[in-house]
């Protein structure tokens, strides 16, 4: 095909939707300047085509622990195999850009391995790779934007301009013309909310309700691209995923800190009778938020939205020319309310929109200001005052649209700008050996002041922290979390100051249970919080198992130890307390021992491992790189986990 | 005497030139000695192909055919059978430039014979199993026709052609008439047959792979294991002659035969950035952010300017003209950064949401 030669593959990995703005973003202005890109995620593409390419640009992201997302998994296998040779990747040429977090050790690690591996096996990049650092004040964007830059004029170099098309229109044109939305909404006038009316019994009520949002997320999804790998082969999970999930009813809901204390830390209980479920110590809780009723009447009203007129969704297709989505047929889905889309598809006053919504609404905005105001914020200019108003202030897409009172946005707009709605996961913090039929959490109430003084607060966990005991019933579902409670036998190492403490909550109650007919090996649980007498989170617990011949006794050669950061004017982490008790850790680690380590992200599983090396050190007496190199091994071995959480 | 030939030469035509047959015996003079003979065969285009040859019995084979196409990818089969391993072939044909049909000499005696180009006697040869193809071709400018200078079909070396033959040619006006009527020249390569016989085989080892030390144990654990890689060299094939490069799938991947991912990594790629945060970006925090005591930044500035007097709640007025417009149109030190919008003289009325107060 004639045109063939300015095909250019986009091909990302995506975990929380990042990488696939940015591919998106990449596939765009690759069409404006009359490319024709193919944007698919790594999950549905088949290493083995790799070397019919002429022209792939990578994007991928790297989580907290140099992780890649799951669809870059069996892709990254393909490609580590010791039998493609050196010359596989012959005649590809590649662009990479990786989304990564400066503030974890193993920064973009993703993307520099993915680099490295396509030089050995042959390909050609045509730009250096770009390393997008959420720790940047500007996020991301500030490394995107120029590496974009030098993208498209390497491009051209390489694929030359159809004759008649000059660059300096092209780039014209990138400024001033809409490009085609994602999506297709179908309207059904004479649809009526037959199934819909209120129904004396409660229960039928929910589950209808939650049916009518999973078909709304299903639409959107299944147009938007792929199947994300999510949803197709789903992490580990016993049966109950997100698709039919466990109505379950709020047992209890309890706050564990001190009423003055700054912070709300609650201890929820739900019921799982009925529902068959098991599940182990280390396993998660999912559930999707609740959108506050008020804020969602007022994104109605504001966008013009009848919210019981029925709609489907398709993909266009249009914007990226043979990889449009998984269009399901329209027959099968049936139609669903614009309520259900507002609800459960578009987080609407909680998370902050892109750039991209700025630009696209410059075209909609009727006063002269404000498109001025609009187009400002999309350019390069005014990048460093977007930031200030928007991502800085946790802006949301409620609070930007009546902030531009003259634009409207038409539908189609609205689902593929807002951002999507997540579901929240949250560690279980129970043993079903001691509490059969229940599942308990302990969930943190995210609040916080931004720099214009506007007190914020998270979306799931001040939901939940209203949720009514004995009354409310919420859908839930299990899923696998990072960590595996290994066997009795095994003496357990648990770092977990703060919310961390959960799922070792649970690995003891397990254990605590497991020891009444068995010997169970000793445990050494390191806990931190800020003050003792307002944070100290289940500290009856915790003590109890300190006494007699409990699993955290000294006698059993176990032991719990505790740092409070804010009780003297020096601070004492968790890390400070683990150099204290080396000699006791290096015990439990020669006789097989393992360590896990749960929290909140920033600076803390950093230190703490930097804290183990020095114990190695210390005890084994070897070198710096000897140690690191241990380290590394008992990674590798599954005997030193990390779970954080932001 | 029943004596085995060491050389063989062929021919098409009836008879040879004395001095090509002494030529030969001189070049191959030491392959010939020791009670071992030069077989000669004329007229070979009788023999339909058939060579009623040892294998693996003859040190060298000339072949000087006068017919186009006698070369077949069979005949130099059988000659390649009757070679030892790493013998020598020369063989000599007109070929066409184009691949076109043209009348042959001998079309009186019903040789059909399809003129093959230079490439195609060139891909017999490989497919017959032969390597290190020499190449002769005419002299663009000829000082006396006929002249030629060789070419390695890998290389540009040029190595000088036995005279008898050349001259041979030469005095074949025949052929210089033949091919300038027909389109056709006169190429002569030289051959051998690879070192290794048929059906040998042999070993690629690969390199050993050691597991780090064990841990618990303090005992090294090594496994060592030596591999052949088909899969490498088909791949490498199918490169070279372009086909389609397709690496096979492999629908269950060995999880042992992987490569090291974090060997990919150097020293410099686990470095980080060193940002240099801007001057007023720090963390938001749960009491958010004030300025410190001894504030350098200037947010100290930025907070006392800032701070809203309840004259300015009352009754704002904007020199800018922006204030009222909502956040998204006010400037950096403005002072009712935070607030909604609201109307020029209008008390503004506070959100429950916003905190006035340094907290």
């Amino acid at each position: 095909m004639m045109m063939e030669h300015r095909r250019i593959l986009v091909l990302y990995a995506s975990q929380t939707g990042n990488a696939q703005d940015v591919a998106e973003r990449i596939g765009r202005e690759a069409l404006r300047r009359h490319y024709h890109p193919v944007v698919l995620s790594l999950s549905s593409y088949e290493p083995h085509w790799l070397p019919n390419e002429n022209m792939v640009i990578f994007v991928t992201s790297t989580t907290g622990q140099g992780d890649p997302p799951d669809a870059f998994k069996s892709f990254w296998k393909f490609m580590l195999q010791r039998s493609l040779t050196n010359k596989w990747l012959e005649g590809v040429q590649y662009g990479l850009f990786g989304l990564g977090d400066s503030g974890y050790q193993k920064y973009n690690v993703v993307a520099k391995k993915l680099d490295r591996r396509l030089l050995d096996l042959g390909a050609k990049f045509i730009v250096l790779k770009g390393l997008g650092d959420d720790q940047h004040p500007l996020g991301y964007e500030a490394a995107l934007d120029p590496w974009l830059d030098s993208l498209w004029l390497a491009l051209g170099e390489h694929i030359p301009f159809p004759s008649g098309f000059s660059d300096v229109e092209t780039e014209n044109a990138c400024l001033n013309q809409l490009d085609p939305p994602k999506y297709r909404i179908i309207y059904y006038p004479n649809e009526t909310s037959r199934l819909y009316g209120a129904s004396a019994d409660f229960h039928i009520n929910l589950r209808d309700i939650w049916d009518e949002h999973e078909k709304a997320r299903t639409m959107v999804e299944s147009a938007s691209g792929p199947l994300p790998v999510s949803l197709v082969c789903g992490s580990e999970s016993y049966g109950h995923v997100r698709h039919q999930p466990i109505f379950s009813r709020v047992l209890c809901n309890v706050r564990l800190t001190e009423e003055d204390h700054e912070q709300d830390v609650r201890h929820i209980e739900f019921d799982l009778r009925g529902s068959g479920v098991q599940y182990s110590p280390g396993d998660v809780i999912g559930m999707m938020p609740i959108q506050n009723a008020k804020t969602v009447e007022d994104f109605l009203k504001r966008c013009d939205l009848d919210p019981d007129v029925f709609v489907s969704v398709e993909s266009t297709g249009m914007v990226f020319p043979s990889s449009g989505g998984n269009n399901v047929n329209i027959g099968e889905m049936s139609p669903v309310r614009i309520r259900s889309f507002v609800e459960s598809v578009m987080d609407v006053d909680s998370a902050s929109p892109r750039r991209y919504l700025f630009e696209v609404m410059s075209h909609f905005a009727k006063a002269e200001h404000e498109k001025e105001r609009l187009q400002y914020f999309s350019s390069p200019e005014g990048r460093d005052d977007l930031y200030r108003y928007n991502q800085r202030e946790r802006r949301t897409l409620l609070e930007i649209l009546q902030d531009f009172p003259s634009v409207q946005l038409p539908l189609e707009w609205l689902l593929q700008l807002a951002p999507r709605l997540q579901p929240r996961y949250f560690s279980i913090s129970s043993s079903l050996k001691l509490h059969p039929n229940e599942a308990h959490i302990t969930v943190a109430v995210v609040s916080w002041i931004t720099p214009y003084k506007r007190k914020k607060t998270g979306l799931c966990s001040s939901w939940l922290s209203r949720l009514q005991p004995k009354q409310d019933v919420i859908p839930i579902w299990m899923t696998r979390g990072t960590f595996k409670h290994p066997p009795a036998s095994v003496p357990l190492i648990l770092v977990g100051p703060g919310t961390g403490c959960a799922p070792f909550h649970a690995f003891v109650e397990e254990r605590v249970a497991i020891a009444a007919t068995e010997p169970v090996a000793p445990v050494l649980f390191f806990f931190g919080c800020r003050k003792q007498a307002k944070d100290y989170l289940y500290k009856e617990f915790w003590l109890s198992c300190t006494k007699e011949d409990g699993i955290m006794s000294d006698k059993m050669g176990g032991g719990f130890v505790v740092a409070f950061s804010r009780d003297q004017p020096h601070k004492i982490y968790v890390q400070h307390k683990i150099l204290e008790e080396r000699e006791k850790i290096w015990n439990l680690l020669s006789s097989g021992g393992s360590v896990f380590v749960a929290g909140s992200a920033n600076k803390m599983p950093e230190d703490v491992a930097s804290a183990f090396k020095d114990v190695i050190l210390r005890e084994k007496k070897c070198s710096e790189v000897s140690a690191a190199s241990f380290m590394k091994q008992f990674e590798r071995l599954g005997r030193y986990n990390v779970e954080v959480w932001s | 005497m029943a004596q085995e030939p060491a050389v063989l030469l062929i021919t098409d035509s009836v008879a040879l030139p004395g001095s090509v047959v002494l030529w030969v015996l001189q070049e191959f003079q030491d392959k010939v000695a020791n009670g071992n003979s030069l077989g000669l065969v004329t007229q070979a285009y009788d023999l339909g192909g058939n060579l009623n040859l040892k294998p693996s019995s003859l040190d060298a084979v000339i072949s000087l055919a006068e017919t186009a196409g006698f070369h077949t990818t069979e005949l130099l089969s059988r000659i390649a059978e009757a070679l030892r391993p790493g013998g020598l072939l020369i063989v000599k044909e007109p070929v066409g430039r184009t691949p076109s049909l043209c009348p042959n000499r001998y079309a009186d005696l019903q040789v059909a014979a399809a003129v093959q180009t230079e490439a195609d006697l060139q891909r017999n040869l490989l497919l017959a199993g032969f390597i290190g193809l020499i190449i002769a071709e005419p002299l663009k400018e000829a000082a006396s026709p006929g002249a030629f200078s060789t070419r390695n079909s890998h290389s540009s070396l040029s190595t000088p052609l036995p005279e008898p033959i050349s001259e041979n040619i030469k005095e074949s006006s025949s052929f210089a008439a033949l091919s300038q009527q027909f389109n056709s020249d006169i190429t002569l390569i030289k051959a051998q047959k690879p070192v290794w016989e048929t059906g040998a085989v042999f070993e690629i080892k690969k390199p050993v792979i050691l597991r780090d030390e064990d841990v618990r144990t303090n005992v090294p654990s090594t496994i060592s294991y030596y591999e052949e890689s088909s899969t490498e060299k088909l791949l490498f094939a199918l490169k070279e002659n372009g086909a389609a490069n397709l690496a096979l799938p492999n629908l269950s991947i060995d999880t042992d035969d992987l490569v090291d991912e974090d060997a990919l990594l150097a020293e410099e790629d686990l470095e980080r950035p060193e940002l240099q945060l801007a001057v007023d970006d720090c963390e938001v925090g749960n009491s958010g952010r004030k300025a410190c005591k001894n504030c350098t930044c200037g947010r100290a500035e930025l907070e006392e300017n800032g701070k809203l007097t309840s004259e300015q709640l009352n009754n704002p007025q904007s020199a800018c003209g922006n204030c009222g417009l909502g956040d998204a149109f006010r400037c950096n030190s403005c002072p009712y950064r935070g607030l909604p919008q609201f109307k020029l003289g209008e008390k503004i009325t506070l959100p429950g949401s916003l905190l006035m107060v340094d907290a």
